[in-house]
């Protein structure tokens, strides 16, 4: 079984202009397990994807609080929680799709495969009006030495 | 992020500098329109070599500005791209529809 050695939390307004902060601070906390560069540009573009999804997404027309928990275990695995209180997503499964978007056109559709691509686990959970939870979860192996 | 520009015989090299995100996406689209509306150049080069971030909004952008040049008969060739944005444009396989070319002296 795994211990949590270490947590964080922060909340922000969904700005647009928060985004760049949010990958930044996650970096911040995960490089105390000393990953690589590729692995800290990996977790800097899949807290980018989640954060991005609160802003376009989940408060569409207004602006809400985005809510990131991380937590580093003892074994080097990273867990960050990224969480809103939107909208909700009407179907995750159609939301997983590699190029499904509701977005406009400077969206891709491609998020959540980016999440899943570049994360050990993802794992979605939304309900209707209430919000959603993304949890991203990646082992460091290559650690620098 | 910033979009520059530069013209040379006949290439209009634009070059993104900085982090291209959901915040900058807009911007980077509307100059790549601009830059295509005002000069005809047939070939367009997208230099990616101080591009210090991208996440899934720069494949929406290197498709709009695929499309755009498609539509206007240049020919486009993304340069200089960095690893990590190189993850994000693979993931979406968008090497397989854009031509992709490394370390190019422009």
């Amino acid at each position: 079984m795994k211990n949590v050695i270490n947590e964080m939390k922060i909340s922000f307004i969904s700005s647009a202009k928060n985004e760049s902060f949010a990958r930044q601070v996650v970096a911040s906390f995960a490089s105390q397990l000393d990953p690589t560069m590729e692995e800290i540009n990996d977790i800097k573009t899949v807290v980018s994807e989640a954060v991005t999804n609160c802003v376009v997404h989940a408060y569409k027309d207004k602006i809400g609080t985005i809510h990131i928990k991380s937590k580093i275990y003892d074994d080097s695995t990273i867990e960050i929680e990224i969480r809103d209180t939107g909208v909700g997503i009407e179907n995750i499964e159609k939301a997983l799709e590699p190029m499904y978007t509701t977005g406009d056109k400077e969206r891709s559709g491609m998020g959540f495969t980016i999440m899943e691509s570049f994360m050990d686990k993802l794992k979605v959970t939304s309900k209707i009006n209430k919000g959603t939870k993304v949890t991203l979860t990646r082992k460091i192996k290559n650690r620098r030495r | 992020m910033k979009v520059d520009y530069e013209r040379k015989k006949g290439t209009l090299s634009i070059s993104f500098i900085g982090e291209l995100d959901h915040s900058s996406a807009k911007m980077a689209m509307q100059s790549i329109e601009n830059l295509l509306y005002l000069y005809d150049d047939k070939e367009i080069y997208l230099n990616l070599e101080r591009l210090s971030f991208a996440d899934s909004s720069a494949i929406a952008v290197v498709l709009f500005l695929s499309k755009n040049a498609k539509t206007r008969n240049r020919t486009l060739r993304i340069v200089n791209t960095p690893k990590q944005a190189m993850r994000v444009f693979q993931a979406a396989k968008l090497d397989k529809v854009v031509n992709f070319m490394c370390e190019v002296n422009i």
